[in-house]
């Protein structure tokens, strides 16, 4: 080996070893797991596709995959939108108090899941503040289904927790397209609205594409928040994987899931990328 | 495909054009009418006012008072993306995700012109510029002249009502700067366009000008034909700016009948405006002196204390009784060589006025 290629070897070391001692090892355990057969609450090393066909042919597990989908694609979507705003006010318009700006996003980091996630317990619910606040002032009459647990307050709290991921990579991005660009684009004939558009937007897209998906595939493993805010119609898969390797002592089905989620994430994200490349050619 | 005008209106009025930011004024009082077809430089230091006179023209920028017309019609309060005018940027600004012809089309597309015809003009417009070759090219693929093509021909695609000029050429390297500020002249003739050019650098100004207008500290102190500006500066920072300058005082008295500036106990040429009895401020140009042996009738005397061979002249730092002076000469012409007394004159149309000399 050349001496360079021997420094960038030791220099990838300690982040190879790391996962592939505790990402890349575990992950095979699972995929080996997946084919394993179930008997009295046990598990056997003995192949069976047993847990695949029920994982893709069961109605039930249909049901939270497209639920899971559902949610993530909207959250993750909602957020790109959000923080592509965001990030082009700090970058652009408020461009004076952007070190500001930026610090409120590392700020809305710190809070810490565990008290979010409560005070969101207390917002949502049917006697949650949301719904009271409105009745106490005339608004409603009945407590609304809509911000009772569910969906809904999945959707909303999860975005909360997730916007800081996509605003750091969209306003990293905006960093390499100058607001003389901008001007460009009016001085030609373009609104701020369509130089936002044709301009920023795509030079800015490989950080928006990198925000959807960051949020995507967190908020598709999500299990905890749905677990306290989903009720008790509204869980997400990661919530059935859980059970598997909890009370439902069903390893194999547990992994079968696990592993299922992480090809379609693969498959979806895939050709994500492949549709925005041709798009911004 | 010249820029035929609407009206016979100016191309660009302003009038009494005032902007500060905050408290800091950058332009005040600024009243300026640009003619059809004319180009026009606005010269200055850095910080005189100059870009943010060029920004409120194009509308990126908005006066605190006074009223901007562009052919006669009132668009002080019309933003950039509606004024028929365009602006090439002093770092370009091209997009860079875009081919060379996409980044042309641009403002056409915007304006919904037809595909065709589109093609048509982005095609004849990059071939007026001359980068015909790298239509296709992405457009941070090109090098800094190219892109500076690209840039000028993405403004005047669209045939402005004018073109604005933001220290386009500052990022050249000098040769190239130099060949680019002849195109420039030749395109502008060529399109009739009328074009608004920013720079600090006068040489710039003087080659390439119809008219001139020299800014400092958000005033426009005079404005004129290179001609004017050089040969009789109405002021005397328009005089020290553009090209050097030998300024000294002279006490004014009647010699033999004619009014006079006395230094150093010869008479020499001052302006009708001077009076007797006062100190005037006097300035002659450097290529406006003569330089010759001593003893000289009505010339000033002095002694060589340097002497610099710079090429196609000779540069003579002479110490005189009005301080030293700088003096030019062909360099053909007789060395004298430092220590050497000589003799410095000057014809009566090379002295200009700089007022009465404040004690």
């Amino acid at each position: 080996m050349k001496p360079n290629r021997i420094v960038a070897a030791l220099q990838l070391a300690p982040a190879s070893v790391y996962y592939s001692a505790l990402f890349g090892a575990p992950l095979l355990v699972l995929v080996a797991y997946s084919f394993y057969t179930t008997e009295n609450f046990d598990f056997v090393p003995e192949f069976t596709l047993d847990n695949y066909v029920t994982a893709w042919t069961s109605e039930v597990y249909r049901t939270y995959f497209i639920r899971t989908l559902r949610i993530s694609a909207i959250t993750a979507a909602v957020i790109a939108v959000v923080a592509f705003f965001y990030s082009y006010v700090i970058t652009y318009t408020l461009r004076a108090h952007r070190s500001l700006l930026y610090f409120f996003v590392l700020v809305s980091m710190f809070g810490g899941y565990l008290v979010r996630i409560y005070a969101w317990r207390s917002i949502f619910g049917t006697e949650g503040i949301a719904n009271s606040a409105l009745m106490s002032t005339g608004i409603i009459a009945e407590p609304l289904d809509l911000l009772r647990n569910g969906e809904f307050a999945i959707i909303i709290a999860m975005i909360n927790f997730y916007l800081p991921l996509g605003i750091l990579p969209i306003y990293a991005a905006m960093q390499n397209v100058g607001p003389g660009q901008i001007e460009a684009a009016q001085d030609l004939g373009s609104s701020r609205l369509g130089a936002a558009g044709k301009i920023v937007l795509p030079l800015a897209l490989r950080g928006v594409t990198v925000a959807f998906v960051f949020t995507f595939i967190a908020t598709a493993a999500e299990w905890l928040t749905p677990q306290l805010l989903g009720g008790t119609e509204d869980q997400m898969i990661g919530n059935r994987i859980a059970y598997q390797f909890g009370a439902g002592f069903d390893w194999p089905l547990g992994a079968a899931l696990a592993v299922t989620l992480v090809v379609v994430l693969a498959v979806l994200l895939g050709a994500l990328f492949t549709v925005v490349r041709r798009w911004v050619r | 495909m010249s820029a035929t005008p609407d009206s016979t209106s100016p191309a660009i009025e302003l009038v009494g054009i005032e902007k500060a930011y905050g408290q800091a004024p950058a332009v005040r009082h600024l009243d300026l009418t640009i003619a059809q077809g004319e180009f026009f430089s606005l010269l200055g230091p850095s910080g005189c006012g100059k870009t943010t006179t060029l920004r409120m023209m194009a509308g990126f920028e908005f006066p605190d008072a006074g009223s901007i017309r562009l052919d006669g019609h009132d668009v002080t309060e019309v933003p950039a993306h509606r004024r028929q005018v365009n602006l090439v940027f002093q770092k370009y600004e091209l997009f860079p995700h875009m081919t060379v012809r996409r980044n042309v089309g641009y403002g056409l597309k915007v304006r919904r012109v037809p595909r065709a015809e589109i093609d048509d003009r982005v095609d004849e417009m990059l071939e007026t510029v001359g980068v015909g070759a790298f239509a296709d090219r992405r457009a941070d693929q090109l090098s800094g002249g190219q892109q500076q093509r690209v840039a000028l021909a993405r403004a005047l695609v669209n045939r402005p009502r004018a073109l604005l000029l933001d220290e386009p050429l500052s990022a050249l390297d000098v040769k190239l700067r130099k060949r680019m500020q002849l195109e420039l002249k030749s395109i502008q003739e060529r399109l009739g366009t009328t074009f608004v050019y920013v720079t600090h650098d006068q040489e710039e100004a003087l080659l390439m000008s119809d008219r001139i207008g020299i800014m400092n500290d958000g005033r426009l102190l005079q404005v004129g034909t290179p001609r004017e500006i050089y040969g009789t500066p109405a002021d005397p920072f328009v005089a020290d700016f553009v090209g050097e300058l030998n300024a000294f005082e002279v006490e004014v008295r009647k010699v033999g009948g004619r009014v006079s500036g006395v230094v150093d106990g010869s008479p020499v040429d001052v302006p009708s405006s001077a009076s007797t009895g006062k100190r005037w401020r006097i300035a002659v140009r450097p290529e406006r002196m003569e330089v010759g042996p001593a003893g000289r009738k009505d010339a000033l005397h002095g002694r060589v204390t340097e002497l610099n061979y710079l090429g196609h002249t000779l540069q003579y730092s002479v110490e005189t009784a009005v301080g030293e002076l700088v003096v030019r000469a062909g360099a053909g012409d007789v060395e004298r060589e430092p220590g050497s007394a000589v003799s410095i004159w000057w014809a009566a149309d090379a002295v200009i006025d700089l007022g009465e000399a404040t004690p």
